[in-house]
């Protein structure tokens, strides 16, 4: 990928946890991201994969400035916006913009649609008049697919299907022509049928508008349609990241390895060996030693409860946060 | 796939129809004389969109459907009894002893000022004679063991358990009164992958362990072939395809299946596009007239808008009901 759009180095976010009382010295964390750093091009796809409680979600709010930035550096078209003032990120955020998973609670009941998608354009001041308004909310209604757009102007969420009021969502961030689209989990509520409908809607505008997408996920199994890079992540960290084809054909961290495993192939001839992984995700509290995942490793080795692996090269733009893995390819 | 062998045919289900009445509307056709066998120690895969009927069908052969709901026409046989011939109290002996069921969401479904050993013990009580605490606490012993949850966790509140926990939790419960048969709604939807997966292990070694026959109702099609023996597909409330899981996933007949199949995301395909089905599921209150499907067929012809098509026999328990396999 050429130019990149929105960049994250050495990004770092801790939530304090309540103390536990007089006695205790230092303050308890949750390390929600822990060292993160990639690089998102213009019109490339990035999904982070990963199960709940790994970060990603807190990923995708600190990056728009929800949350702020513990340490570490956050880049948006060239220009450092880690400790950008409020104007400075409203600013921001007409450019990168956010989907969220549950098109069922993200609209307001009371509005019309046409309201809906017009509201961002109120709050950031946008529309040069009436005409201007309802032009750019038609436009964006059409180019998220419900065409013709003037059916659906003053009708209620209600009375749209869950794939409608994606739709809807969608529109809303379209409609102030954003670089970046952060998508929490943007079909994990929606039936099969209408899920495909989605991902080729959010692909088609990557080409047609040459958006940027941050597709979050805990679902291997649709990032392989139109990602074109895949970071895992794993207890605050990217553990892997590399072209998908690539990660999902030579996984090379044991965490990629069991995750890719568990993904439910679509035919019963395609039964295999699935690794199953024992317990959950430990509490981002008390971060194991060494390697975060040894404890649930299935290959995990003594020397991995003392060494915490950095990510290193496994192929062309390929790598992997592994001991076993290291010096396993050299460039 | 067991060769056809009625003697271990525990469940058998037979064109059984379910309205929905609502005041002073016109009545929802929901399911359509659906019909299908349930093996002893077979999984059977009960797959749709939403709306398609899935749970109703379940609901209505538990005889749990909510009010407005009516059973219209059709028979469950169930170890030589129609259930649907039952006096109430008779068929409250048949839940939880006989046939029990995981619900939709059961993970918040527990009752957060009670223990899970004590509602686990409650599901008990209400069914078995014993009174005896004794007897009571080493059965949920046994029954968290079974699912997979430490015996110092007996005296925990849900809040306590993870979701992953919660669904052992609730499976336990479903295992109390040791069912022949355990429908299972949606039992992992809200779940991460790996958590997925273990529930999916759990159910695998119960149903070989206990000889449990288990229907899977979901609509997440990757856990259906992982699963499943055979498949019941269904479409605005009636039968679109019944086969056994290979014939349904290398060989489907009807276009509804097909198109299903091609929405659905494979790993072992990458960079294939996806289709989606275009429109959306039939009205049912009445639905229109000739095939259900047919809106969004993309095989229509004049036909299926105009006769209904019936189910077709294809082979050794393989049916469809599409115009297209009749010929």
């Amino acid at each position: 990928m050429s130019d990149s759009v929105l960049e994250a180095r050495h990004l770092r976010k801790l939530f304090p946890v309540a103390s536990g009382g007089l006695f205790r010295r230092r303050p308890l964390f949750v390390h929600a991201i822990d060292d993160v750093s990639f690089t998102l091009g213009k019109a490339e796809v990035l999904a982070v994969v990963g199960e709940s409680g790994c970060g990603k979600s807190t990923l995708a709010l600190t990056l728009l400035g929800l949350e702020r930035a513990t340490s570490g550096q956050i880049c948006f078209d060239g220009q450092d916006i880690t400790h950008a003032s409020r104007v400075q990120l409203n600013e921001m955020r007409r450019h990168v913009q956010m989907i969220f998973q549950d098109p069922y609670e993200s609209l307001n009941p009371t509005m019309t649609i046409g309201e809906i998608v017009a509201e961002p354009l109120d709050v950031h001041g946008l529309a040069a008049s009436r005409a201007d308004r309802e032009a750019r909310v038609i436009a964006a209604l059409e180019d998220a697919g419900l065409k013709p757009a003037a059916n659906y102007l003053n009708r209620l969420p209600h009375e749209l299907s869950g794939g409608q009021r994606q739709r809807v969502v969608i529109a809303g961030a379209l409609v102030l022509e954003p670089q970046v689209l952060l998508a929490d989990e943007p079909v994990s509520m929606l039936d099969v049928s209408i899920r495909a409908e989605i991902l080729n809607l959010l692909a088609e505008l990557r080409q047609t508008r040459g958006i940027s997408i941050l597709f979050i996920t805990h679902d291997l199994g649709t990032v392989g349609y139109f990602a074109d890079r895949i970071a895992v992540m794993y207890l605050g960290r990217i553990v892997e990241i590399g072209a998908t084809l690539d990660v999902l054909q030579n996984p090379q961290h044991p965490y990629t390895k069991a995750l890719l495993s568990v993904v439910p192939a679509p035919n019963p001839r395609l039964r295999r060996q699935r690794i199953i992984l024992q317990g959950e995700t430990p509490n981002p509290i008390a971060i194991p030693a060494g390697c975060r995942f040894h404890p649930r490793c299935p290959v995990a080795e003594a020397r991995c409860r003392e060494r915490d692996p950095v990510l290193v090269d496994v192929g062309i733009g390929h790598e992997a946060a592994c001991l076993l893995v290291e010096g396993i390819w050299d460039s | 796939m067991a060769v056809l062998n009625d003697k271990n045919v525990i469940l058998d289900v037979r064109n059984l129809s379910i309205d929905y009445r609502p005041l002073d509307q016109a009545p929802v056709q929901a399911v359509r004389n659906v019909s299908f066998q349930l093996r002893q120690g077979e999984v059977m895969g009960l797959v749709g969109e939403s709306g398609c009927g899935k749970t109703t069908l379940m609901l209505g052969l538990m005889r749990l459907l909510p009010a407005g709901g009516r059973i219209v026409t059709g028979q469950v046989n169930f170890m030589g009894r129609d259930l649907m011939q039952l006096s109430e109290p008779e068929m409250n002996g048949v839940r939880w002893k006989n046939i029990s069921m995981i619900f939709q969401g059961a993970m918040n479904a527990l009752n957060p000022v009670h223990t899970v050993g004590d509602q686990i013990a409650e599901a008990l009580l209400l069914h078995t004679p014993t009174r005896e605490k004794a007897v009571l606490d080493a059965r949920v012993l046994e029954l968290l063991d079974l699912v997979g949850i430490a015996a110092s966790r007996k005296d925990q509140y849900p809040h306590q358990y993870s979701g992953g926990m919660r669904q052992r939790a609730m499976i336990a419960m479903a295992l109390a009164c040791n069912p022949q048969v355990v429908i299972a709604d949606e039992p992992t939807t809200a779940l991460d992958v790996m958590i997925q997966a273990q529930i999916l292990e759990l159910l695998s070694n119960l149903r070989r362990e206990l000889g449990l026959a288990i229907i899977f109702v979901t609509h997440d099609l990757g856990v259906v072939a992982e699963m499943c023996d055979a498949v019941l597909v269904m479409y605005g409330g009636v039968t679109a395809e019944l086969a056994d899981v290979d014939t349904i996933y290398n060989e489907p007949a009807h276009p509804y299946t097909q198109e299903l199949l091609r929405a659905f995301p494979d790993l072992t395909r990458p960079g294939e596009k996806l289709t989606a089905i275009p429109g959306y599921p039939p009205r049912l209150d009445p639905p229109p007239p000739g095939c259900r499907f047919a809106p969004r067929c993309p095989k229509v012809f004049e036909r299926c808008t105009q006769e209904e098509p019936m189910l077709h026999e294809l082979g050794d328990g393989h049916v469809a009901s599409c115009h297209l396999v009749t010929t």
